[in-house]
């Protein structure tokens, strides 16, 4: 059981790894302006969805082969839950991909500021949600969860400054609607990795925390 | 002293594979982590001690390349090569090979051993000779073409033409300077990275010095309108090549010029910097660098703004130029900018002790 659940660990972890690096490569694309690297993770992108497959199989083989029973359960539960999170966090990559080979092609709206930090913060956060994941770390996922309001911040900040600049001069229009599909792909990937932390949770702790507002209120 | 190597071969590994700076990974055939080396963990950030079971490769990376080499090496015993990025707060380059482990002949393959290492210093050396090339290239092709266009546009009739052939051959007259001039750096800059200039240093009165320059550039102050200041208070010293420091500075004082605003100023100061150095500085009242360009701009043919430099003339090599001359004159040079206020280029010479 433990060479098997030690398979399924691997997988996932790969998984998160492959997103990272999507996510990682489509913010250069954007902002560097490289169309090149934008292809690439649009063609990576097959690959993950292969990945994910194997490891809802393995999932569905372990519980119907061995099975498991509380902790080891919980895992396999858990693990077949975030793989999809996973999956739609390197298509939301993909889309920004998308995105950059757009705005490639049209000049520079103007210096990104406070973009690359949220892609930076957002990145960040992918990151340590894949780590807590590693090390079985419930309070490290309680953390990330907490950070998800800094990145809606910065969302509103952006979402504001891209309006203005639509109002105020009609060439740059298409450019800030780019940009504005852009940020918003960012604040979906913060969620889904605050999903991947409810499920850390889950599989730590084995209580379900999804949909509530603060987790850390929460009494088992 | 002397040691007989069997008696102390676990202390004698632990010595060796901490010493290399290549990060060394050694997993079995079920990619658990059976030993690794300080700069392994280095390069992973893995945290020892407190670890209830052995580490699994994925608890050091989750790097796809990193994971399907190892793998590739255990399902198919050969070895494995590839370039990766690793971004561990910043970004660094490795070489990553993986071996087969074997320990002996007629066994299979009982492992793998993973060695990195960090190639973000030659990669970054190998990106800047490219771009040099490909610039370079490009700014003989510009003028050759211009001159090419004219010179057949001049013989296929237009050389009878009283209105327009001279205005021709002036523009050809340009483009070849523009060539001759950029041939002219290249050969400069080759010599000196050679180590082939004569660096004859001497005495040098930085204020005297800097009033012979002028005539050098007051062509430039005028055509830009911009006030020139020599602030550099007399009886300073420095200890320099002469052909050297007039390159430097006019280098840096043609800049000054060039990348500045209408009615901007230029300013040369100078002052003591401790006993043995001076430190001559050249401010501008100008366009100023953004931060991500200032540790780039001493790059051969580096330039911030192509499409203003291509306006002023520029090909980029002058800081290139002026930081090998610095440094052949056992100086430095600093750069300090704020974009819209201007710069300041500082050029620290030693003096006469
Ligand atoms: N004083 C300055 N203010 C603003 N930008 C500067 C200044 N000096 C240099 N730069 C920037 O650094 C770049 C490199 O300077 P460098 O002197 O090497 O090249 P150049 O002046 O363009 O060409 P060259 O000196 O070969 O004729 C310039 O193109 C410009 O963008
Ligand atoms: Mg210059």
């Amino acid at each position: 059981m433990d060479v098997d659940l030690d398979r399924l660990r691997d997988k996932i972890l790969i998984l998160g790894g492959q997103a990272e690096t999507a996510l990682l490569q489509a913010t250069k694309a954007l902002i560097h302006r490289d169309s090149v690297l934008a292809q690439q993770v649009i063609a990576d992108d097959d690959d993950i969805d292969y990945v994910e497959s194997e490891i809802d199989q393995l999932c569905v083989d372990l519980l119907r082969d061995k099975c498991p029973v509380s902790e080891d359960l919980r895992f396999i539960f858990g693990i077949a839950r975030t793989a999809p999170i996973i999956e739609r966090i390197a298509d939301h990559a993909v889309n920004i991909a998308r995105h950059a080979l757009k705005l490639n092609d049209e000049p520079q709206l103007k210096p990104y500021v406070e973009l690359p930090r949220m892609a930076e913060l957002v990145h960040q956060m992918l990151v340590e949600s894949l780590d807590a994941l590693t090390q079985r770390d419930a309070a490290k996922a309680y953390k990330i969860i907490r950070r998800d309001p800094e990145v809606d911040r910065l969302y509103g900040r952006i979402f504001d400054e891209l309006l203005l600049f639509m109002t105020q001069d009609s060439s740059a229009v298409v450019r800030s609607v780019e940009l504005l599909f852009v940020v918003k792909h960012f604040e979906r990937i913060a969620d889904y990795v605050t999903n991947i932390c409810e499920q850390v949770v889950f599989i730590v702790e084995g209580r379900i925390i999804k949909h509530t507002k603060e987790p850390w209120e929460i009494h088992p | 002293m002397s040691f007989i190597p069997e008696q102390h071969s676990e202390s004698l590994l632990q010595a060796v594979l901490g010493s290399l700076r290549e990060g060394i990974l050694v997993l079995d055939t079920d990619t658990q982590v059976v030993l690794y080396n300080q700069a392994a963990a280095d390069i992973f950030k893995i945290r020892s001690g407190g670890a209830r079971r052995l580490l699994r490769l994925v608890d050091v990376t989750r790097h796809k390349i990193i994971h399907q080499g190892f793998r590739k090496v255990l399902d198919e015993g050969t070895s494995f090569n590839s370039e990766i990025e690793l971004v561990n707060g910043q970004e660094r380059n490795y070489s990553f090979r993986a071996t087969p482990l074997r320990f002996s002949h007629e066994e299979g393959v009982a492992g793998v051993i993973g060695v990195f290492f960090d190639v973000t210093q030659i990669v970054k050396l190998e990106r800047i000779r490219r771009e040099f090339f490909t610039n370079l290239s490009h700014e003989l092709r510009t003028p050759l073409t211009s001159i090419l266009v004219y010179v057949e546009t001049l013989l296929s009739g237009a050389i009878h033409d009283i209105e327009y052939n001279v205005e021709f051959l002036e523009i050809i007259n340009k483009h070849a300077k523009r060539m001759r001039n950029l041939v002219q750096d290249i050969s400069d800059l080759s010599a000196i990275e050679a180590g082939e200039v004569q660096i004859n240093p001497a005495n040098i009165e930085v204020h005297k010095f800097v009033e012979t320059l002028t005539p050098l550039f007051s062509a430039d102050v005028t055509t830009y309108h911009i006030t020139f200041t020599n602030a550099v208070p007399p009886g300073l010293c420095v200890w320099a090549d002469a052909q050297s420091l007039e390159q430097i500075l006019v280098n840096l004082i043609i800049n000054a010029i060039k990348f500045n605003q209408p009615q901007g100023s230029v300013t040369v100061e100078a002052a003591t910097a401790g006993d043995e150095a001076v430190v001559i500085s050249v401010r501008d009242t100008g366009i100023g660098i953004e931060s991500h360009h200032l540790p780039r701009i001493f790059e051969r043919l580096y330039r911030v703004d192509k499409s203003r430099s291509q306006e002023v003339g520029g090909t980029g090599l002058g800081l290139a130029i002026v930081k090998h001359l610095v440094l052949a004159n056992k100086g430095e040079i600093t750069v300090e900018s704020v974009p819209t206020q201007g710069s300041v280029f500082r050029v620290k010479l030693p003096t006469r002790l």
